[in-house]
């Protein structure tokens, strides 16, 4: 019998749709038989199970190894810890957000960690009292304080809405995740200097223990991070196709290299045009060359100036490189 | 117990066994304390390099920690009785939370003693006599006792008049300084207590801005936070009066640049003073103003508690003073020591902590002072042997002789003899072996023996034991 990989996905909250998109962009569309049911699968991995959760428990499970595989929020992976847990890829390019510290706006005296250290200890000078601190991230919040030199306050465990702790009055200070900080702003709260404990997106993650010990499940998981490599490669290049004018074809290659941006993975392709009636055009080329997504623009700039016409660009689905960066580590990782 | 298991429990066990002994000479009795307490209890004193490592965890909504030493439950435990002077001794597991680093190694096996309720020389001579012939008499040949004072060192720095986070955050940089200098600190300073991106506050013209700074009137920004009031925002807790007042005092503490400067200069020079008594002592003198007779005081019972080491049989020439010794807890007020071997290796330390008792609830000042041994890093250094029982006698014991076999291994232990019972096949050839014949006759060391010459065998297997 073909053992098979149980893969926890996030059911709801913020990365929860986007973790399904994420998928389907590399090519593992997640089929939901129905929006209620907590299972599913991967048709293009059969050796897959989905196993919707909420996003805590994602790391839960895989943690006990209910889950082989999971994808959650880097926040929470640090901030549940355990032996039997692995990173396998840490940055999956979505969800992005930080854990940070933020401070009602009308402390004017307040603008970095060292500053709250000393009204922590005005609290206790002047209120008898710590300072609390509203936050469901409790261990990552306490070791980041204790690193700040804070050691007197009250973590107050909170679930939602956090930012209005304030000003209902049963916190002082907050703990959280943002993306944007819009939220905070309204609440009037602001971040301090040095007060962003980490940052975080979305993760890939795997249970130790799982993958030392059942070896047979390796070509299913390798199938799947290899997916998600070339995935994230490709989102990081665009291939341009362009017609290049010019009488010496090498002298044109060396042209095209000679610029960063448009000497491509290996080199550029060349290949000639032919007329309509099938007669060797000698002057013209045909040009196909990958380039990095932010340098496009500078690509066709360089294209043009040597010549080079009707350029066009489209995006690249998936790069495979020699061999999967993510399946290597993982390999490292369980050997060790 | 250990961190590392390669040291067998024996070992262990005689070490603490013999220390224990050696603190009961001294009068010291015995105290359990809790493994588990209040992380408050720790957090109010301890220095930032403890509170790291602090393992601390939640349950039902408490803060708790593993105990990471005994002093301040040894404090707590003082505040909750009614005699006027203890001395107890303590052994057990402290633990600190290396996972940061990926250790595993949680937990370590310390012994310490505290005598509390005795002020003066003769008790901080007593527990530094105590730590080091604790450790002489189980074999220590070199070692060093290094004692500094930190009590003195405060008393010398307020002359700066530096407000106490300033005078907080020099004392816990006092290694630093003498390791990378005074430059180093005070940039550590600025970007620490004073708000380092303003750039006038680390620019040597610094002076001259103070005065502009100083016309930034209180109205000012009271009117600043009375816009924000007016704005119907949030205050978390504080007042108006509570953010002005630390505003002024973050520009007060701007004012006194010049005396963090001038007090980094005084703990330069007593920094670099780590010689033997008599030389370090006539350095310190000369450092403490002839007017000041508290500082004056301070050093005499200082000189009075080393000479006393003397009486107690502990060389002067394996004692170090290094004035600015610092240890990891902020709670010392008075002398603080380390014992080191002479590999390096930090075997343990303490030192006099007479505002503990107080901060944990109990009434006025009470002098204390005490100190730990980490014994994994004790038996690192002293020559125990390993094994200190006597190899045991195997009875070999099958299904026909059990009952023989059990009531022969019983009368030999009544005898202090020690036995184990061995099924034929796992004893050892190596130790002596006791087998019983099918006639219920016994054979040892080639002899045989019957039911009725028991005694016989007692007798032989006796000088066997002594020999």
């Amino acid at each position: 019998m073909t053992d098979r990989v149980t893969l926890a996905l996030p059911s709801k909250g913020a990365l929860a749709d986007p973790t399904i998109d994420f998928l389907r962009d590399c090519g593992l569309r997640v089929h939901k038989p129905n929006p209620r049911q907590y299972t599913g699968s991967l048709p293009a991995i059969p050796e897959f199970d989905v196993l919707f959760q909420r996003v805590r428990d994602v790391v839960y499970k895989v943690s006990d190894g209910t889950a082989h595989l999971g994808i959650a929020g880097y926040d929470l992976v640090r901030e549940h810890p355990h032996d039997d847990l692995l990173v396998i890829h840490d940055s999956l390019g979505y969800g992005h957000c930080q854990l940070l510290v933020a401070v009602p706006e009308a402390w004017v005296d307040v603008q970095n960690m060292a500053d709250l250290m000393e009204v922590s200890l005005d609290f206790r000078e002047y209120k008898q009292r710590n300072i609390r601190i509203a936050t469901t991230y409790t261990n990552l919040a306490r070791q980041f304080l204790h690193s700040q030199g804070i050691h007197h306050f009250t973590l107050v465990r909170a679930e939602g809405a956090i930012e209005a702790a304030p000003t209902l009055g049963y916190a002082d200070v907050i703990i959280d995740l943002t993306q944007t900080g819009t939220t905070l702003r309204e609440n009037h709260l602001k971040t301090l200097t040095d007060g962003v404990i980490i940052e975080a997106q979305a993760c890939l993650i795997g249970n130790y223990r799982l993958l030392k010990h059942k070896p047979n499940l390796l070509r299913a998981v390798r199938q799947f991070v290899e997916y998600i490599d070339a995935a994230l490669q490709g989102k990081q290049y665009y291939q341009i196709t362009a017609n290049m004018q010019g009488d010496d074809v090498e002298q044109l290659a060396q042209q095209i290299a000679s610029n960063p941006v448009t000497r491509g993975l290996q080199g550029p392709t060349l290949a000639p045009i032919y007329a309509p009636n099938g007669e060797s055009n000698k002057r013209w080329h045909t040009l196909t060359i990958i380039v990095e997504s932010d340098k496009l623009l500078p690509a066709v700039e360089h294209l043009r100036s040597i010549g080079g016409t009707q350029t066009s660009a489209i995006p690249i689905r998936y790069v495979f490189m020699e061999e999967s960066p993510t399946y290597r580590r993982l390999l490292q990782q369980i050997e060790t | 117990m250990l961190s590392s298991l390669s040291i067998p429990t024996e070992t262990v066990n005689n070490l603490v066994a013999a220390i224990q002994h050696e603190m009961a000479l001294y009068g010291y009795q015995l105290i359990e304390t809790p493994i588990i307490a209040p992380a408050d209890l720790f957090l109010t004193r301890a220095g930032d390099q403890i509170i790291n490592k602090l393992f601390t965890f939640e349950r039902h909504g408490q803060q708790l920690a593993l105990r990471p030493e005994f002093t301040a439950e040894a404090a707590y435990r003082y505040t909750q009785q009614d005699a006027a002077i203890v001395r107890w001794q303590f052994a057990g597991a402290i633990f600190e939370d290396n996972s940061q680093n990926f250790q595993r190694d949680y937990q370590r096996l310390s012994i310490g003693a505290e005598l509390i309720g005795m002020s003066g020389p003769a008790a901080d001579a007593e527990i530094m006599s105590l730590a080091a012939c604790g450790l002489i008499k189980q074999g220590l040949q070199h070692w060093t006792l290094v004692i500094g004072h930190t009590g003195l060192m405060r008393h010398l720095l307020a002359r700066f008049r530096l407000d106490t986070r300033t005078e907080r955050f020099l004392l816990s940089h006092i290694n630093m300084l003498c390791e990378q200098g005074k430059s180093v600190v005070l940039e550590a300073f600025d970007r620490a207590l004073l708000d380092s991106r303003t750039p006038h506050l680390a620019a040597p013209n610094a002076d001259a801005h103070l005065s502009e700074v100083a016309e930034v009137s209180t109205y000012d920004m009271l009117g600043i936070l009375l816009d924000v009031s007016q704005r119907n925002m949030t205050m978390g807790g504080r007042t108006q009066q509570d953010i002005a007042r630390r505003l002024l005092q973050k520009r007060r503490r701007l004012a006194e640049r010049q005396q963090v400067i001038d007090a980094l200069d005084f703990l330069e020079m007593w920094g670099q003073i780590s010689a033997p008594p008599d030389q370090a002592f006539d350095s310190i003198a000369s450092m403490i103003d002839p007017d000041d007779t508290l500082a004056g005081k301070l050093l005499d019972d200082w000189r009075s508690a080393v000479q006393l080491l003397i009486a107690y049989g502990i060389d002067l020439d394996q004692v170090v003073i290094r004035p600015h010794l610092s240890r990891n807890w902020d709670y010392y007020t008075g002398i603080v020591f380390e014992l080191h071997a002479d590999n390096g290796i930090h075997l343990g330390g303490g030192g006099r902590y007479d505002e503990l008792i107080s901060l944990v609830g109990g009434e006025g000042t009470t002098p204390a002072v005490g100190f730990a041994y980490y014994v994994d890093q004790v038996l690192s250094c002293i020559p125990i042997s390993s094994i200190t029982h006597p190899e045991p006698i195997f009875i070999i014991v099958n299904q026909d002789n059990q009952q023989i076999a059990a009531a022969l291994a019983h009368t030999l232990r009544l005898h202090e003899i020690p036995v184990s019972l061995y099924p034929h096949e796992t004893a050892s050839s190596d130790q002596t072996c006791i087998i019983i014949d099918k006639h219920g006759d016994i054979h040892a060391d080639g002899v045989r023996y019957t039911s009725e010459e028991i005694d016989t065998l007692i007798a032989a297997l006796q000088r066997v034991h002594h020999d």
